[in-house]
């Protein structure tokens, strides 16, 4: 992975707009989105977001995650640049067997561990998996036959291990409880 | 969104309705704004049950309406609330709540939006408010289901009120402000799992901070607007006194700690005392408190305050190490903070940064404008004279440009909250609105707006408001025939091109005779202080203007993007100056 890439994961409130409302602020703020994946997740009402910019000054790679944090519909966000962490990528291409080695292909798709998924009408819909590098050499290699539509899902990111505190502090954010108004009025104070 | 808990008896009212309801459960006093078709069912609900609970004040533009719920939030302490219809009447309060957000000013605008089955139609008066607001609020909301409206109303209060305040956005469909549904109001908030506005400093860094402090030999205190937001004046007070550190102050935060302490060494940043910035530049540490190293502050950031060691209190943790990259960042409620920190901070004395400092002073004041020998008319001289008049004791608003400098520099200001200025993100305009929203906040002091003759233009259909309403306000008119402070870079920078900078104005005699408030005009400084005296004895809102030298220009001043201590002094010869006593 390239130094300059920087990955966080965010973990928001599965409500309308909240999509909106990153994208907004990283540009807003001047971040360069590289990619950004969303989706569900263990828990009802959590969506999760893996983000990559090509920011690479450590005090706005820190302010990044803070104003997204800051966010109200954000629980919690975790920058996994320099943590042991799986990140991967997901490819879908159509290439054209019309003329092409339909065996080299085959033995392309299976030495990368992808997989054909459609074969219909001429062309074939290849979908693979792994880290950028693996996708991009793939990418690489299918170019010597003819590439009809290609597209790379951007990047998710886990962190390796167990690593409880993240589920400690989901459990603690999403228990469903409500604040009396002596509670605000003590968090006002 | 969770289900809310409901205590009581419940009665069937209609999202406008509930409305209403919801703002007096908040306690709101005043609300400021103008109907339309987007939020006639309020408007009709306001008419028919609720206008003897809460004061409604038609501006006579929404922008005035937003600038006003900010002044009153500002001279209150309270929610500001401001409302209007969908479409343009939202777009128009679109400027002040920007205001609102760059100056951390609690705020709840509630907009009229078309009815949720033309939602995305382009129907008449549509905008997607929501979208264009998002970037501009600390939170926004469309609520699409009545069931949630009193819920999203509570959460929304306690947004703008808490942490680091800020501006609010309900957008209600008009089809929710007709449905019916019970009604009570919710006993406990929506959790907002990401929303934890308390935090506490750890004890580690304060027992850092505590060893800086007594280590150091130059030290300084810059007090933002947090003191003021966190109500922690005495503290800081405190701390500055203890530890003998000189106090400077950015334009928000004006009135954290008395101009007249002793300890406090003024504004600082590019119109900032000569001697606070040059303190600042030579310091070996500061403590900045609540407050965001603006670029108006900071100068050059590369060469700003190249020496210190730098510790940074904020409520906001996107605002540590954003602009200065500091030493010890600490993220907390800045009174929490001063409390735990004071009691582990030795007693110092630093005489002789004090007295290097008065050095700095006696340097500048030699420069200053007041002690000009002169027959001409500067506006200083109506600020520094306003001020002996009311005494100190004024609840002062400004508009932005020279005068609002102007303002803060000869405006000795001693109170808490009582400069109310557009700082962050300068809103010409702003003064009027924000002086008779002020009004309804029932201080027991004279309000003085300060504003020129361009930004007075651009908001002066709110002397009507200020008419109808019989607002306690005076207004003292600084006109120079000039959009002041561009005419003074044109001068500075632009080799004198005065591009469009000139500005004619109407008479503003007849102007106040036909809106129905009280007018004086004031050419020679021998007049002002009668003057001033006279108008704040009028009950109702009173103008004067003052008719001030054209070419006068804001000193000292900092070039954009130059060293804080690089500044340009009056450019004047001693003969040019009376015999001083500094």
């Amino acid at each position: 992975m390239q130094k300059s890439e920087h990955t966080i994961v965010a973990f928001v409130e599965d409500e309308p707009g909240v999509l909106n409302r990153i994208v907004s602020l990283l540009r807003r703020r001047n971040f360069n989105i590289k990619s950004l994946v969303v989706g569900a997740t263990e828990r009802v009402g959590l969506s999760r977001m893996t983000i990559v910019t090509d920011e690479s000054d450590s005090h706005r790679r820190v302010n990044m995650a803070r104003n997204i944090q800051k966010l109200v519909n954000a629980y919690t966000v975790e920058d996994v640049t320099d943590v042991p962490a799986v990140i991967r990528e997901y490819l879908l291409a159509k290439v054209s067997v019309s003329n092409g080695d339909r065996v080299a292909l085959d033995l392309l798709t299976r030495e990368y561990g992808a997989k054909i998924i459609d074969s219909e009408e001429g062309a074939v819909i290849i979908e693979a998996t792994g880290y950028d590098m693996e996708i991009s050499s793939f990418i690489k290699r299918l170019k010597s036959f003819e590439i009809v539509e290609l597209m790379r899902s951007g990047k998710m990111a886990m962190r390796r291990g167990s690593h409880e505190e993240l589920k400690a502090k989901l459990d603690m954010m999403t228990t469903d409880q409500a604040w009396t108004t002596s509670q605000i009025q003590s968090a006002l104070q | 969104m969770n289900q809310q808990s409901i205590q009581g008896k419940a009665k069937v009212l209609s999202g406008a309705e509930i409305v209403w309801e919801c703002l007096i459960q908040e306690k709101v006093k005043v609300v400021f704004g103008y109907p339309g078709g987007s939020n006639i069912p309020i408007y009709d609900a306001l008419e028919k049950t609720y206008s003897n609970r809460i004061h409604h004040v038609l501006t006579r533009h929404e922008q005035g309406a937003a600038h006003a719920a900010d002044g009153y939030a500002r001279a209150s302490g309270e929610v500001g609330v401001a409302m209007a219809t969908s479409g343009p009447g939202a777009t128009n309060l679109i400027t002040g709540v920007a205001t609102a957000m760059l100056d951390s000013i609690p705020m709840v605008c509630i907009t009229g939006q078309v009815g949720r089955a033309s939602l995305g139609s382009d129907a008449f008066q549509e905008t997607d408010i929501l979208g264009a607001m998002i970037p501009l609020t600390k939170h926004s909301y469309q609520v699409n289901d009545i069931t949630m409206l009193a819920g999203i109303i509570k959460d929304a209060f306690y947004i703008a009120r808490s942490g680091r305040p800020g501006p609010v956005l309900i957008d209600i469909p008009k089809d929710v402000q007709n449905e019916s549904i019970e009604f009570l109001y919710p006993e406990t908030r929506n959790i907002l799992p990401g929303y934890n506005p308390k935090v506490r400093a750890s004890e580690d860094q304060l027992a850092e901070v505590a060893q800086m402090i007594s280590e150091a030999k130059n030290p300084v205190i810059l007090a933002g607007h947090g003191v003021l937001l966190s109500g922690a004046s005495a503290e800081l007070i405190a701390l500055a006194e203890k530890a003998d550190i000189p106090v400077s102050v950015t334009l928000l935060g004006i009135g954290g700690i008395p101009a007249s302490h002793p300890k406090c060494i003024g504004f600082m940043g590019m119109h900032g005392a000569y001697w606070a910035n040059h303190a600042i530049q030579e310091a070996d540490l500061l403590i900045a408190c609540g407050m965001r190293f603006d670029d108006r502050v900071t100068g050059k950031l590369e060469t700003y305050s190249p020496n210190s060691k730098k510790v940074h209190i904020d409520i906001d943790p996107t605002e540590l190490n954003k602009n200065v990259i500091v030493d010890v960042p600490i993220r907390g409620d800045l009174r929490t903070v001063l409390t735990a920190l004071l009691p582990k901070v030795k007693e110092v004395k630093h005489d002789t940064w004090a007295a290097q400092i008065k050095e700095w002073m006696k340097i500048s004041k030699t420069k200053d404008i007041l002690n000009r020998k002169s027959d001409e008319f500067y506006s200083a001289f109506v600020i520094r004279d306003l001020w002996e008049a009311t005494q100190g004791n004024a609840l002062m608003v400004t508009d932005v440009g020279q005068h609002q400098m102007t303002v803060a520099q000869y405006y000795y200001q001693d109170h808490q909250n009582s400069l109310l200025t557009s700082g962050g993100l300068g809103t010409m305009g702003y003064g009027l609105p924000a002086a008779i929203g002020a009004s309804f906040a029932n201080r027991d002091k004279p309000i003085w707006l300060v504003v020129g003759d361009g930004g007075i233009q651009m908001t002066i259909a709110e002397l009507a408001t200020a008419v109808q309403e019989n607002a306690n306000i005076n207004i003292a008119l600084i006109n120079n025939g000039y959009l002041g402070m561009v005419r003074q870079w044109q001068e500075m920078f632009y080799e004198s091109r005065f591009s469009q900078t000139p500005i004619s104005s109407p008479d503003f005699l007849k102007i106040t005779e036909a809106y129905g408030l009280k007018g004086y005009r004031v050419t020679e400084r021998k007049d002002v202080i009668s003057t001033v005296l006279e108008a704040q004895a009028h009950v109702g809102p009173t103008l004067i203007e003052f008719v001030v030298e054209p070419m006068e220009m804001v000193y000292p001043m900092v070039a954009a993007g130059a060293d804080l201590n690089d500044m340009y002094q009056r450019p004047l010869t001693e003969e040019q100056f009376t015999d001083m006593d500094v």
